[in-house]
């Protein structure tokens, strides 16, 4: 084997290796390429060069600042854009059709007065976008069995992805709920594009353990069921 | 109507009018003392890369009574930027929120938020590092303050702003103090013995699971 040949096989080997850290300790982060990647999708979003695309390793995202001083973000994993702009403008809309579905809901269930939605843009389709939405916390004033209550989750969150319409792509939810039997959390975060379903839903509820319940939960309890 | 029971009738109408104006200020008391709600109390949300070490967590604290307000949080951000006020949205991005929590066994009235917040709005500036709590250079001060410190990790912020005026957060009897310039507790404050999770976890209490409006 000729020494340049060990070479480029060393230079692979380490290559790898250090894909392969990153890979595993869950970064999103590709040395020099991910960063060109990064920018090249952002001056395409942007239409003009931005010159200060950087790595955020705390929140494990390229960023960068805009003229205006408005930040947008690009996931290299998911290639999607965050844009500050338009996820508020769609939040403030979102905020108005929730407003105008509340009373859909049935009667026992005390809904929060606003809910937070994030959005992010797919980096090569504009037009598809993957959302969050907050929806916290839902009290239920209805006594249930304790298998009624775990399912309760991930059926208002289905009425309210049905509710909300077609406008929407909800891909991504944090649902905290709240009944006699204790309180609960529907949480699925990804930033793929495939949208919500019940099934999935359902399974990734979790019921609060003892120590894990806030104060207002237990005076809410000893308020209404006491 | 007598002169004298016209006196005595306008005397009733002043004593009525002054009734109504002090129960109007009671309203604006109450008024006022709701617009401390949510300030001083610390906010976590998931998502950092932490390599799980603890770190997988992200702190700030309510320098707003709600998040509907302009920058209602101070946080130490990360790399990019010192400890500075932010957009609630800048907090969150787009993670798992936890929740609002409050040092143990503690009442903040509105007088103690009011004292976290002017203490957290001093460390603003100090930039950011992962690997410790707090990076300070105190010479033979007995504690350590603002000025002293060159550097903060997030659970930092909410550590010194809440130890400064007492209220223990994590570490052990004698060292808890993250303020307090000793040895010891420097060491206890290093590293990952406390970080953004244990804190949410097991060394605050959880006041609240929605957001803080």
């Amino acid at each position: 084997m000729s020494k340049r040949f060990s070479r480029f096989i060393l230079v692979i080997l380490i290559s790898l290796t250090t894909l392969g850290c990153f890979m595993f300790f869950g970064m999103d982060y590709f040395p020099v390429v991910g960063g060109i990647i990064a920018t090249n999708r952002v001056n395409k979003y942007v239409g003009k060069p931005i010159n200060n695309v950087r790595f955020d390793w705390l929140n494990n995202k390229y960023i960068c600042s805009l003229d205006d001083g408005y930040e947008l973000s690009y996931n290299l994993h998911y290639n999607t854009i965050y844009d500050k702009r338009i996820s508020d403008e769609v939040r403030d809309i979102a905020n108005r059709k929730y407003l105008s579905i509340q009373k859909d809901f049935p009667t026992n269930l005390i809904l929060p007065q606003n809910i937070d939605v994030w959005t992010e843009i797919n980096a090569n389709n504009y037009a598809v976008k993957s959302q969050k939405a907050y929806i916290l916390v839902v009290y239920n004033l209805e006594v249930l069995s304790k298998e009624q209550s775990l399912e309760m989750p991930a059926k208002i969150a289905q009425l309210f992805v049905e509710l909300m319409g077609n406008g929407y792509s909800f891909t991504g939810i944090q649902l905290i709920y709240a009944d006699k039997n204790g309180m609960y959390e529907l949480s699925v975060f990804s930033n793929a594009f495939e949208l919500l379903k019940y099934e999935y839903m359902k399974e990734n509820v979790i019921k609060y353990s003892k120590n894990e319940l806030p104060l207002d939960y237990i005076d809410w309890v000893k308020q209404h069921f006491d | 109507m007598s002169k004298t029971n016209r006196f005595i009738g306008a005397i009733n109408i002043l004593l009525a009018l002054a009734l109504a104006f002090s129960m109007l200020a009671q309203v604006s008391v109450y008024a006022y003392s709701s617009t401390t709600e949510w300030k001083g109390y610390a906010v976590y949300r998931d998502g950092v890369s932490g390599f799980n070490s603890g770190l997988n967590d992200h702190a700030a604290l309510m320098d707003e009574p709600n998040r509907t307000y302009y920058k209602p949080i101070i946080h130490a951000p990360g790399y990019s930027d010192p400890v500075q006020w932010d957009h609630w949205d800048d907090f969150m991005n787009g993670k798992k929120y936890l929740g609002i929590f409050k040092p143990k066994n503690t009442t903040i009235t509105e007088t103690v938020a009011n004292s976290f917040v002017s203490k957290a709005r001093e460390l603003r500036g100090i930039s950011y590092n992962v690997l410790d709590q707090i990076v300070y250079s105190a010479g033979s001060n007995t504690w350590v303050y603002p000025e002293n410190i060159s550097q903060l990790r997030c659970d930092g912020v909410v550590e010194y702003t809440y130890e400064w005026f007492g209220y223990r957060v994590g570490g052990p009897d004698n060292k808890w103090d993250i303020t307090r310039n000793l040895i010891a507790n420097y060491w206890e404050h290093s590293g990952f013995f406390i970080t953004p999770r244990k804190q949410n976890q097991e060394l605050l209490t959880k006041v609240s699971s929605g957001y803080p409006d």
